[in-house]
């Protein structure tokens, strides 16, 4: 792309965020002035000059008094919640959809008495707190003496043992981390073997080695692993007694009576317990939300519970889009990439942003989006803004004035209900005769 | 009322930098020295306030040179009273922005 092709489209990209009406204008006063600068005698940097476009444009967007955004389908509040409801479902059917989404949601559903085994000698600090072993820690003659005293304390036992392997790929012979295991493993892990040749199949030794779409197990399972082998019993019977590798098992009971052994719960605790504290926060937001508070509480009263449930509502809605949505997002490489909880994490700041910003921006009686924003008093001198802006239902159930300040006489947004009076100055379609522009 | 209206300072040397002839956007970016990013943004509130008012140049003169044609700001009466109570307020604003050489509005 030639630098003059480069300065227009910042300009076009930053013309994105100017109102439409002022779109057109803008944008020939910007290349207007870039048709200056490129040919100024001082060599000015136009790069530099371009991409204060963006502040001008985003300056236009926020001091916009008539914004348009107020989309069809967010003005009314039966309308907002249907949007919600169908993103939600969108996202729950691209979680089944994407192989690795879905591996993570089996992953997050393992059962509570899958668990990873230790031997108590190997000492492992981060075993003894709680994490799981990195390193492989038992000896196949450990699993075998496991098996033989506890094998009726298990509805399971597995044995994998992690491999630097020369493996058959596409691209030539390349080594790997490969889990040499038995099908046991996946039956434990409630992974069907079938839905592990979803990936590309490489080979080692004419025998399969799966390199899963189901990454996911890589990140679930201790050591890091390109793949799996699964191998016959009788090949790990021949194993040397030295070989270490990890074992997984599922409790029958749930504790484990082996003095040799430990134990620690596999399912992925991140996850699960983000999700709650998610669920929770959700939970507890809405809860809060039905507290009425400050000098409007009186009149919530009045209004009933309809803006606490419609909050409720639009918060258990978003909340499978922030978490369902992020994991999507996340996974969409077929893997699960470590961005996932950042995602989740600011995608619920954003979320509990908008929710509240929405909220603060309906009508209490019919819920519907306020409109005609009208900028109030004088524009300060020194800062160059305004008062505050006051907004109107246009059904004609009151107005709301919002200080673009705290002033010692308006800290916080007031919401002025209209009594049956005022319905003269309203259309029974729901939209104003009259704009009380006051400036 | 105006006159006693304050301006930043960065606010007041564009005013005066178009009150001293620069009438347009790079113009003003050249003598005050502020980015493009500070001048259109403080540009357009002055003009929201009413303190300038911008107008289009003729395109005939602009095909006459080649060029595209430019946008224009002008101080109103309301501006002008504003950058003298300004001027008051930074004594030093006139030496600040000298008048431009050789260009024609």
């Amino acid at each position: 792309m030639s630098h003059a092709a480069l300065h227009v489209a910042i300009l076009r990209s930053a013309s994105l965020l100017v109102p439409e009406m002022q779109r057109s204008d803008w944008l020939a006063e910007w290349r207007s002035e870039l048709w200056h600068v490129r040919r100024d005698p001082h060599g000015a940097n136009v790069t530099a000059f371009c991409m204060g476009a963006f502040r001008d444009a985003f300056w236009l967007w926020r001091d916009d008094p008539c914004p348009d955004r107020h989309s069809f389908f967010m003005e009314s509040p039966a309308r907002c919640l249907s949007l919600l409801a169908a993103l939600s479902a969108l996202c729950v059917v691209a979680a089944f959809l994407l192989p690795a989404a879905r591996m993570v949601l089996r992953c997050a559903l393992y059962p509570r008495d899958l668990v990873m085994l230790s031997p108590i000698e190997a000492g492992d600090p981060s075993v003894q707190n709680g994490f799981l072993d990195p390193y492989p820690s038992v000896s196949r003659k450990q699993f075998e003496s496991l098996r033989a005293q506890s094998a009726g304390q298990f509805t399971g036992l597995a044995f994998y043992v992690p491999a630097r392997l020369p493996v058959e790929t596409s691209n030539g012979k390349r080594t790997l981390s490969v889990a040499r295991t038995t099908a046991d493993l996946f039956r434990l892990l409630n992974i069907p073997v079938e839905s592990l040749s979803h990936g590309k199949e490489h080979a080692y030794s004419g025998k399969p080695v799966f390199v899963p779409a189901s990454a996911a197990s890589r990140w679930n399972l201790p050591a890091s692993l390109d793949g799996w082998l699964i191998e016959d019993e009788a090949v790990f019977a021949a194993l040397p007694e030295q070989t270490e590798g990890f074992v997984i098992g599922r409790l029958r009971y749930d504790t484990l009576h082996n003095s040799q052994f430990h134990f620690i719960r596999l399912r992925e605790r991140s996850l699960v317990m983000f999700w709650i504290v998610l669920v929770a926060f959700a939970f507890g937001y809405v809860f809060l939300a039905f507290i009425p508070s400050g000098s409007s509480g009186g009149h919530l009263r009045r209004i009933g519970p309809r803006r606490g449930l419609f909050l409720a509502a639009k918060t258990l809605l978003v909340l499978p889009i922030v978490m369902l949505g992020s994991l999507d997002l996340a996974t969409l490489r077929n893997s699960l990439s470590p961005l996932y909880l950042d995602l989740a994490f600011f995608g619920g700041l954003f979320a509990v942003r908008w929710i509240n910003a929405d909220q603060r921006k309906r009508c209490p009686v019919c819920l519907r989006l306020l409109a005609n924003p009208v900028r109030i008093g004088e524009p300060s001198r020194i800062l160059l803004e305004w008062h505050g802006t006051e907004l109107m239902c246009l059904r004609g159930h009151g107005l709301l004035y919002v200080p673009e300040w705290p002033a010692i006489w308006s800290g916080r947004q007031r919401w002025m209900g209209l009594g049956a009076s005022w319905g003269g100055l309203f259309h029974r379609c729901g939209t104003a005769k009259v704009i009380p522009a006051r400036q | 009322m105006a006159t006693e209206l304050k301006l930043s300072h960065t606010a007041a040397m564009i005013l005066k930098a178009i009150d001293a002839g620069h009438v347009y956007g790079f113009g003003v970016m050249e003598v005050t020295g502020l980015p493009s990013g500070t001048v259109y943004p403080a540009m357009r509130r002055l003009e929201r306030d009413s303190l300038i008012r911008s107008r289009w140049e003729k395109q005939s003169i602009a095909d006459a040179e080649q060029r595209p044609p430019r946008k224009y700001y002008t101080l109103t009466a309301s501006g002008r009273a504003t950058i003298e109570a300004a001027e008051k307020r930074y004594p030093l604003l006139a030496n600040l922005i000298p008048a431009p050489v050789g260009d024609s509005a």
